[in-house]
């Protein structure tokens, strides 16, 4: 049995950041893998689920028990589910509904929901910050074709929040990432983020245009407002109304968020996405701790993050599920079901063209990547693998 | 032929009555003119048994609505095209996004306001006409059949000259103009088909109110917000069946009648959003348990809600989302995935048995991506109508029962898409 400093069960999330300032060590630059062996790590469990019927709760429920149980976890807890509604509420793949492809799947979230109220969750928030958008996340749901109704009606006391804006809360929370992260020493959220003892992500196997794959880590992008971090975001203080993407702001590097809010350590660091983003990633992850990862492979997209990828996309059915306490260790088993090795480094893949987010984290002590230290339960990696690659008829440009 | 029958033609400056003989097989038959038609032209017209109707174009702002006549000819819509100025300097709008200029809405408003009167709505050209399409004006006649109304066709100067020269090319143009105005024809009745609109639009469009009013309607079209707009004086004249909120625009309170009849709405379920000023005589509110809404606060009556305006409106832009959002996208009758520059009009058959859901592309090009229709109703069956086409085409229903989906063909310029109901 691997050692497991920060499985985060039973612990706060200001407990878990105190625990993890201990851990980091200097990041640098790695042609061949070296593993931060203070990284921690925790069990991640596979299972084969080849539809969102009625195999999937079961499925999801003996991941949990796996992985010692959600009561230990979410039991009188207020629990915060980001799910991942990347893009426009109307953007589809070809005709395939968003759910199919590049959205979580609301059978996911549902049966989540359903086991979360079981283990004894006192209060469920299901949180994106909806794209470009401060609409209330019910109606950025039903605009793509679903009914909050089923989710809503999940379990007693779910809640939904748009996470882009203020929204419920009176002032914006600042959350800070121990020992000053890469670009962002920490970042101002949506008090629903703060206001939450437990963190669940929730993400779809996915590869990504700018950071090689997005699953758990990646997801939690999303939770930053754009009010304080979109194109449109207040100068001085958070705008009242969202607007825009985050591409300036955190891609790109050409302004500024909100002055009200953390800014860049070091704006002479290079403004190229593939050089911040995986950094970004790493600082949303330290400043707000991902408690538990659930990555929803059954049925999703290869070649992109969404249909905008302008890549070769096509369908793909992996057929699985992947759960795990530690969001780095749960990426880097995601990352090999996905074909990948989780401890290549930048120009190879799934990290062709940029850092990869999972060694910097790892650098950081938020996890380890290797998977000799990663007690995997459940479905073995080797019988869960579809290669990406192999799946999609090109591949990458940059790429042989 | 009554003036509900006549299909106008902008007569090119540079035609005479030589010209005439282009509207035989097709179905022009009236002369539209911006000022008083010539004497010689429109007697030669009449002798055609043609129309050559001397028509009073207005600013919609300014129409006599009460003034008896059989066109209601609007001068001051928009040449129908999206808008790609500011986008780069982000001066677009609130979203950032590129504005379409379109005249759904107006046609709706002018139905609205005239009654039984045909409604004709104009613009000026583009500055520079060589820019104009073939695609553009299919589409000025597609967007004025989607909603109910006609658009005198106008004629590049080019291309007038050039169909009067009898050039070939022009010539396969105007034919292929003229079979979508026949195929249009043949689908006249579709015009009266009354609006599936969750949301009514309450004003008298005039005065203090005449600014808020008419940004809110362009806008909420903009938003693709559907809603019927109504003139406040006659809205007891108004089916508030099927109807899920109602938006009072003015800033005075309504007059007894309608206080009474929107505070009725509201108890039986509906939802009333009002301006501070004219909620006054609202009684009986009391207020919902909920999370604040940035500016409205919300109150329960009998089973239905009012919204009441923290502050006096000024932003119609997001008076329109708030709106559109307070009353729901559950209850949008219709929606594109991937629709892009297309949008949509759905109308009902006035025995409800079915629907129609008109969509026009204002892109000018067919999509890149595969378009998929949603609408909010089962459906049992559902046919693809377009002109070119000499039969509707059966369309495959896919997706949950009671949230139907259709792939779309390719959708150039319009096509509707009829649905027969499941539970009509």
């Amino acid at each position: 049995m691997p050692d497991r400093p920060c499985q985060h069960f039973g612990l706060s999330r200001r407990q878990a950041l105190a625990g993890l300032a201990a851990l980091v060590v200097p990041a640098c630059s790695r042609k061949t893998a070296a593993f931060n062996p203070l990284a921690p790590s925790a069990a991640v469990s596979i299972a084969r689920c080849l539809s969102y019927g009625a195999e999937l709760t079961p499925t999801l429920g003996r991941m949990f028990d796996q992985l010692g149980g959600l009561g230990k976890l979410v039991a009188g807890k207020t629990v915060a589910l980001k799910i991942n509604m990347t893009g426009g509420a109307r953007e589809r793949l070809g005709s395939v509904p968003s759910e199919l492809a590049h959205f979580t799947h609301p059978a996911v979230i549902g049966a989540t929901i359903r086991h979360l109220a079981a283990a004894g969750a006192k209060r469920i928030r299901v949180l994106e910050g909806c794209y470009v958008s401060g609409d209330p996340i019910e109606e950025f749901m039903l605009d793509t074709g679903w009914d909050p109704n089923d989710l809503l009606n999940a379990a007693p006391n779910v809640e939904m929040e748009n996470t882009n804006t203020l929204g419920h809360g009176q002032s914006y929370r600042r959350l800070m990432a121990p020992r000053g992260g890469y670009i962002f020493p920490g970042f101002d959220f949506n008090h629903a983020w703060a206001e939450s003892d437990v963190v669940i992500s929730m993400a779809k196997l996915k590869e990504h245009a700018t950071v090689g794959i997005t699953l758990g880590m990646k997801n939690m992008f999303g939770a930053t407002p754009i009010t304080i971090y979109g194109d449109g975001a207040g100068k001085d203080e958070p705008s009242i109304v969202a607007r825009g993407g985050r591409g300036d702001t955190m891609h790109e590097g050409k302004r500024e968020p909100s002055k009200s809010a953390p800014q860049e350590l070091d704006r002479s660091t290079p403004r190229d996405g593939f050089y911040r983003m995986p950094r970004i990633v790493v600082d949303v992850c330290a400043a707000l701790p991902v408690h538990l990862t659930i990555i929803d492979g059954i049925s999703t997209m290869l070649g992109g993050e969404g249909p905008w990828s302008g890549r070769t996309m096509r369908m793909g059915s992996p057929g699985v599920l992947i759960a795990g306490l530690n969001p780095v260790c749960t990426d880097a088993v995601g990352v090999a079901v996905m074909g990948y090795d989780p401890a290549a480094a930048r120009g190879q893949q799934p990290f062709d063209l940029c850092d990869s987010f999972l060694e910097l984290a790892e650098a950081r002590g938020l996890g380890t990547r290797d998977l000799r230290r990663i007690e995997v339960v459940g479905t073995p990696i080797k019988d869960a693998v579809y290669s990406f690659r192999q799946h999609r008829p090109s591949g990458f440009p940059g790429t042989a | 032929m009554t003036p509900a029958d006549w299909v106008p033609i902008e007569w090119p400056a540079q035609w005479g009555a030589g010209q005439l003989s282009l509207l035989r097989d097709t179905p022009f038959n009236a002369l539209a003119f911006k000022a008083a038609p010539p004497p010689a032209l429109a007697a030669a017209a009449r002798a055609a048994g043609l129309e050559a109707p001397t028509l009073a174009w207005r600013a919609w702002k300014e129409v006599d609505w009460a003034q008896p006549g059989g066109v209601l000819a609007i001068g001051n819509g928009f040449w129908p095209a999206y808008s790609w100025k500011g986008v780069a300097d982000g001066s677009a709008g609130p979203t950032g996004e590129p504005w379409l200029d379109a005249n759904g809405w107006l046609y709706l408003y002018a139905r609205s306001r005239g009654g039984e009167r045909a409604v004709w709505v104009s613009s000026d050209p583009p500055k520079d006409p060589r820019t104009v399409r073939q695609s553009h004006l299919h589409l000025l006649l597609a967007e004025a059949f989607a909603y109910g109304g006609r658009r005198p066709l106008w004629l590049p100067p080019e291309f007038a000259t050039a169909l009067a020269a009898g050039q070939s090319r022009a010539i396969d143009d105007w034919k292929s103009l003229a079979a979508r105005a026949r195929w249009q024809e043949a689908h006249s009745a579709w015009r009266s088909w009354p609006a599936v609109a969750p949301l009514i639009i309450l004003s008298d469009f005039g005065g203090d109110n005449e600014y808020v009013a008419g940004e809110s309607m362009l806008l909420a079209a903009r938003q693709q917000a559907p809603f019927w707009p109504v003139y406040a004086s006659a809205a007891a004249e108004t089916d508030f069946r099927d109807r899920r909120a109602a938006l009072y625009l003015d800033q005075a309170a309504p007059a007894p009648k309608l206080s009474a009849l929107l505070q009725s709405f509201a108890r039986k379920g509906g939802l009333v959003l009002i301006g501070p000023s004219a909620a006054v005589g609202f009684a009986g509110l009391q207020p919902v348990n909920q999370h604040p809404h940035p500016r409205f606060d919300i109150y329960s009556l009998g089973t239905g809600r009012v919204a009441v305006a923290r502050a006096a409106y000024d932003d119609p832009w997001t008076l329109a989302s708030d709106a559109h959002l307070l009353t729901s996208r559950r209850y949008d009758p219709a929606r594109l995935f991937n629709g892009g520059l297309l949008h949509t009009h759905a109308a009902s058959s006035p025995d409800g048995n079915s629907s129609l859901i008109h969509i026009v592309n204002y892109g000018g090009e067919s999509p890149g991506h595969q378009v998929v229709l949603q609408v909010n109703r089962p459906v049992k069956s559902a046919r693809f109508h377009a002109p070119g086409s000499a039969s509707p085409v059966a369309a495959t229903v896919t997706g949950n029962p009671a949230r139907p989906e259709i792939v779309l063909p390719d959708v150039s310029v319009y096509v509707g898409v009829e649905l027969e109901h499941a539970h009509a």
